[in-house]
């Protein structure tokens, strides 16, 4: 709602001031666009590939997700074919169907190309590598602050935690940092407190902090080139926790290091999510990667730490 | 040897003798419009003169003169006229030779052109010897130097509108005097279109003419200078004018706007529809495109130079005009007469008459108490004092005022019986409060000194600020009546922005000679921005989030210091050669700039005109632009430490053809290229830190611009063309690729025309078509789902564009009419506008969107998206009633 807030005066001055009108318009009067193959894959060393394909859909079309399970999914490295992957349908009619590697395993620093061809649709094909992985040489959580929110119904922790790592100055280099709270839920049974189930949070960040070559990731983490500084990252996040129910477990932090390919797709969508259509505004464009289609192949590296907050 | 000598000094006197009678005869010749080597051809052809001469000595001067019973001599004489050519025999031969050039003494004439009735100062106004074909022009200020050799002199005074003056002395001294141009009753002599300035120029520029304002069709009877602008080719804007003005590729934030000398940073009221300029105030408008003075800098594209009215030195008069829209009073006259006079101006919106009811009712309808208001309001005004014939000063003001207000609230209750059969009670609270406003003031104190006849200067000392004041308030209340619970989120904002600009600048023009004018002088500004200063506070109940963003207050200097030669070659060729020097201090950062401008103008035939130009502009602050409205809520941001100045470089060439006086044609070419912009990134957040979210990149603009005017007669008007390619780069926009800039339009034409039936009655159209501007429309969505990575439940839609820009709005066109009818008298003068916006409505679309909803489909809830296009200004007649008192 607060980034609308010009869009909102926007719209209101000129309503104001003058007669306005808006029209359905007619999906004739818009270029018929053929569907075409949506792909994506986020594939990480050392990790098997796993590839989604889908049909896209037009504007205004609510049939829902048409996942396709007879697509041919070729695997190549330099132009020599390493696999075909097989299609896995999962018994969870949740989760789509997907393709597998088997045999290949992605490398750090080779390129691999993945072509797709379905029945009646245009052949699409993509090119990403997996960067090296960067470590993790300090992860810590330098203070935390509690704050009762809604009368006491909730505990606000706030974070500042460090983050460093050996970033190569000699490249331009892409990070995802996904940090992600562990919470358990507790009852207690004389002195002593039984941990009855154990979640794991993603924590989101507000990408009303976005500033050039940091966003937030949508589905949590912050997408960011290069360390800014030789200093280590600090990074201020807040959990929210029923003190009554729920203790702070572990927090994970996994440094994912990027083909350019995965943060630009990542940056823009999430860019384009958190900007919501605004029709007064250009909209972000998502950069996607795959000839003849949609959709994104991107390799990235990842490495761990995590940290136990004590109580 | 005597009787020798005694017979050469008769043969050479015999030989004089002879030659004498050669020069002697009478004639009989005819010369009919033809050029003085064609004349002396036809005494040699004809009556068989003996003459030898070369055709280099003889100047190009038309001959239309008959003679009867004249002895050759005389008739030579006559021809060569006060040309630098002598003639004598030898033997039966008339030598024609070149006379040593002797300094003769040379009297300036200068002074000031006025209108006769008003006292207002003629700018641009011609000056020309018809004795030696010399000639020169009014400054910004009416004021003009000539110098001319002794002895007769017809002096002709030409200006639009105005009928010419003939002066005719002996000039035997310097001569300093003010003349008075009165203004054409004739209807031939009625200029009614917008034309250019006079041959010689090598500007690209159109001198726009108030009184044509109020010929051509009007928005709700508003006459517009910068809806006259947006007719002119190069010049583009948003639909109905809502996006501001593009020039030749540029944004909307690189041009500059003057109001006598002193930039104004926002010039629209109504988001764009209506500009801030109240038409009854302007005394001249010039738009330049290319070819830039050297006077002009600090924006790339475009200079629209508006001077506004002096005030009426002779007599009181005054002017009230009522539209839909809006109401207007102007008064205006002598203080001290001739010496001291005012002029004052006027305007006040009447949307509230209709907005505010009609809000109020709409909203009751929907169950709320509110309402909408947006209203606007101008004053000009000026005062001039005329210390002595040298010295004079002006002090003018701008205050322009907007203000949009939109709030609402409703109440509600709800009541039900829960699964226990309790009646449980809700009462729910919903308001909200919506404001925008903006004001502009510009002010200047100016004083004009004539240092001697050749020396012109101007000081000023000037103020300029534009703020805009944001706020948005809005809660949604729920109260359980059972517990007391409540459950409230809210939010507020405020947000403010300004800037301020003050200087300081001093012009002079100096008429070195009738072939070198200089212009010449400096100018310092501090100005200090404000982009955005923002309290947020959003939440629920008790746990709110307050935000203040750290926007840093700028304060920058510029200094200016400029030179600009005119020089006239000879053979109607000219060379314009100037040099802008600017220097910018920002936090403790310098950048220097020099702007190098060069022009050349020549005349390849009597009735065509060839000129060229070259510009280098700078510019130090520029404009954010947070949505695609051209809104008042556009951040003006300096150059900083980490933001570099924007340049461009254009290139012009043209050529004016002038096939009979009512007919002039103008084509020209250019190509600019724009590096250093700056713009929001792609997705950025308007209300954090600017600084932090911006990008860099260049453009480039290339077109060619036909113009075909009619310029007198009971109809004029002209057609406009414009083929026009523009593009951008920025770093974090598109991913670094190149693509269409939005006013990328191919094609662009304009057509007006004006009717002057009789001299109360006049009707005018004009009629624009041009390609729909680019812009990205989602082709395809489908949804993210990635195996193994987290997801949230709903899933994610990705909407698939395709390139950045690549798609094309329908054409724009539009057609407008409109008429007047002026009578009265002497003392009063009324004047009926009628006209339609639109005449076949034709409904361009602002922009396109897609809308969001929920459907129910295959058993499921599904989210369905829709297009929308949204469409502005329909038909709309207009009536406007002026009066004006003399």
């Amino acid at each position: 709602m607060v980034r609308h807030i010009f869009t909102i005066l926007s719209s209101l001055l000129l309503l104001g001031i003058a007669y306005s009108c808006e029209e359905p318009l007619d999906l004739e009067e818009l270029p018929q666009l053929e569907p075409k193959l949506v792909v994506i894959s986020n594939f990480a060393e050392g990790r098997a590939i796993i590839v989604t394909v889908a049909k896209s859909r037009l504007i205004g079309n609510v049939d829902p997700e048409e996942y396709l399970t007879n697509a041919e999914v070729d695997l190549y490295w330099n132009n020599t074919f390493l696999e075909r992957l097989e299609v896995v349908i999962p018994k969870d009619p949740n989760y789509p169907p997907y393709y597998k590697s088997w045999e290949n395993k992605p490398v750090a620093g080779l390129e691999y190309t993945i072509k797709v061809s379905v029945d009646g649709f245009k052949p699409v094909m993509a090119k990403s590598s997996v960067p090296p992985s960067v470590k993790i040489t300090d992860f810590d959580l330098a203070n935390v602050v509690t704050e009762p929110v809604q009368g006491g119904a909730y505990n606000r922790k706030h974070f500042s935690a460090i983050v460093d790592f050996d970033d190569p100055s000699t490249t331009k280099n892409y990070y995802h940092l996904n940090i992600t709270q562990q919470i358990n839920n507790y009852v207690l049974e004389g002195r002593d407190t039984l941990i009855t189930k154990s979640m794991l949070q993603p924590v989101l960040f507000d990408p009303l902090d976005n500033e050039n070559g940091i966003s937030a990731h949508l589905n949590g983490g912050l997408l960011f080139e290069d360390k800014p500084g030789k200093q280590a990252l600090g990074i201020s996040f807040s959990v929210d926790i029923d003190p009554r129910s729920q203790l702070l477990g572990k927090t994970y932090v996994e440094l994912r290091t990027l083909s350019r390919e995965y943060y630009l797709y990542y940056t823009s969508l999430s860019r384009s999510e958190g900007s919501n259509p605004n029709p007064l505004n250009d909209p972000v464009i998502v950069f996607e990667n795959i000839e003849n289609g949609y959709g994104i192949f991107a390799g990235y590296s990842n490495s761990l730490d995590s940290v136990q907050f004590v109580q | 040897m005597r009787r020798l000598f005694l017979l050469a000094l008769l043969l050479v006197a015999v030989q004089l003798l002879s030659a004498q009678r050669v020069l002697d005869i009478r004639m009989d010749v005819q010369f009919k419009d033809v050029s003085l080597i064609e004349a002396l051809n036809q005494l040699i052809e004809e009556r068989h003169v003996s003459l030898s001469f070369s055709d280099d000595l003889i100047p190009d001067r038309k001959i239309n003169r008959s003679f009867k019973d004249v002895r050759l001599g005389v008739i030579l004489d006559a021809l060569i006229g006060n040309a630098p050519v002598g003639f004598r025999l030898r033997g039966d031969v008339i030598v024609l030779y070149k006379k040593e050039q002797v300094v003769a003494p040379v009297f300036t004439i200068s002074g000031f052109l006025e209108d006769a009735n008003s006292g207002e100062r003629l700018i641009g106004a011609s000056i020309q010897d018809l004795v030696s074909g010399q000639g020169t022009a009014t400054n910004d200020y009416g004021f003009f130097s000539l110098q001319l050799p002794p002895g007769k002199t017809d002096l002709r005074f030409t200006y639009l509108g105005y009928e010419p003056r003939l002066l005719s002395f002996n000039l035997d001294k310097d001569v300093q005097f003010t003349l008075s141009l009165q203004a054409s009753l004739t209807l031939q002599e009625i200029v009614v279109i917008a034309q250019d300035t006079v041959i010689g120029n090598t500007q690209s520029n159109h001198l726009l003419d108030p009184e044509q304002l109020k010929d051509i069709p009007r928005l709700a009877g508003e006459a517009d200078v910068v809806r006259m602008v947006y007719l002119m080719p190069g010049v583009q804007t948003g639909t109905d004018g809502v996006e501001g003005m593009h020039v030749r590729g540029g944004s909307a934030g690189q041009n500059l706007v003057l109001i006598d000398g002193v930039p104004v940073y926002y010039v629209a009221h109504a988001a764009g529809v209506f500009s801030i300029f109240n038409a009854d105030a302007i005394r001249s408008a010039n738009l330049i495109k290319g070819g830039f003075p050297a006077r002009y800098g600090g924006r790339l594209s475009s200079v629209l130079d508006i001077r506004t009215k002096e005030g009426n030195s002779k007599k009181l008069v005054g002017s009230a005009e009522a539209g839909l829209i809006s109401g207007r009073l102007s008064l205006e006259g002598p203080l001290i007469k001739d010496r001291s006079s005012f002029f004052l101006a006027g305007r006040w919106s009447f949307l509230n008459w209709y907005v505010v009811p009609y809000s109020r009712k709409n909203k009751l309808e929907m169950g709320e108490k509110g309402g909408v208001s947006y209203q606007f309001s101008d004053l000009n005004a000026k005062f001039n004092y005329s210390l002595n014939d040298k010295n004079k000063l002006y002090l003018s003001y701008y205050r322009g005022q907007d203000g949009f207000m939109n709030g609402g609230r409703s109440t509600d209750t709800l009541a039900f019986f829960n699964s226990s059969n309790d009646l449980i009670h809700f009462k729910m609270f919903n308001g909200y409060y919506e404001n925008l406003s903006w004001n502009n003031q510009v002010g200047v104190l100016r004083w004009n000194h004539i240092h001697n006849d050749r020396l012109f200067s101007n000081f000023s000392a000037t103020y300029s600020e534009l703020m805009v004041h944001t706020q948005y308030q809005s809660v949604d209340s729920i109260i359980s009546l059972n517990t007391g619970q409540f459950l409230s989120p809210f939010i507020a904002a405020d947000y403010l922005s300004s800037i301020k600009d003050f200087g300081l600048r001093a012009d002079f023009d100096y008429y070195a000679s009738n072939r070198h004018k200089m212009n010449f002088g400096w100018s310092a500004n501090h100005r200090v921005f404000n982009p955005g200063a923002l309290l947020l506070d959003n939440g629920q109940n008790d746990a709110i989030i307050h935000r203040q963003p750290q926007h840093v207050r700028v304060e920058s200097q510029e200094f200016v210091g400029y030179v600009d030669n005119e020089v006239k070659l000879g053979s109607g060729w000219q060379f314009n050669g100037g040099l802008h020097l600017s220097l910018n201090r920002v936090e403790g950062k310098q950048y220097f700039s020099a702007q190098p401008r060069l022009g050349i103008y020549g005349k390849l035939h009597p009735k065509l005109g060839f000129k060229t130009s070259l510009s280098r502009m700078s510019q130090f602050l520029h404009l954010l632009s947070n949505s695609n409205l051209g809104l008042p809520t556009d951040l003006w941001v300096p150059s900083t430490g980490d933001i570099r100045p924007e340049n461009s470089w254009q290139t012009t060439v043209g050529l004016d053809y002038f096939p009979h006086p009512k007919w002039e044609v103008n084509l020209e070419g250019y190509y600019k290229t724009m590096n250093h912009l700056v713009t929001f990134t792609e997705g950025a957040n308007y209300l954090a830190d600017w600084r932090n979210n911006v990008t860099t990149g260049s453009g480039t603009s290339r077109g060619i611009e036909l113009m075909v005017r009619r310029k007198r007669d009971r109809l004029t008007g002209w057609l406009a063309y414009t083929l026009s390619f523009t593009d951008r780069e920025f770093e974090r926009i598109n991913f670094g690729e190149k693509y269409p800039f939005k006013y990328d339009r191919r094609h662009d034409l304009k057509l007006v025309m004006t009717y002057r039936l009789n001299d109360k009655i006049d009707f005018a159209a004009n009629w624009v078509i041009s390609s729909g501007f680019a812009f990205s429309l989602p082709e395809s969505t489908y949804k993210l789902n990635v195996p193994g990575e987290y997801s949230p439940p709903e899933g994610v839609i990705v909407p698939s564009f395709g390139q950045k820009n690549d798609d094309r709005m329908p054409s724009y066109h539009r057609l407008d009419i409109g008429g007047n009818y002026t009578f009265g008298n002497d003392r009063l003068q009324h004047r009926l506008h009628l006209g339609v916006y639109n005449v076949y409505n034709r409904r361009n679309p602002l922009y396109y969107s897609y809308r969001t909803d929920y459907v129910y489909a295959a058993y499921q809830l599904r989210q369905r998206q829709r297009y929308v296009q949204v469409k502005l200004l329909p038909i709309l007649p207009s009536i406007s009633y002026s009066i004006r008192f003399l």
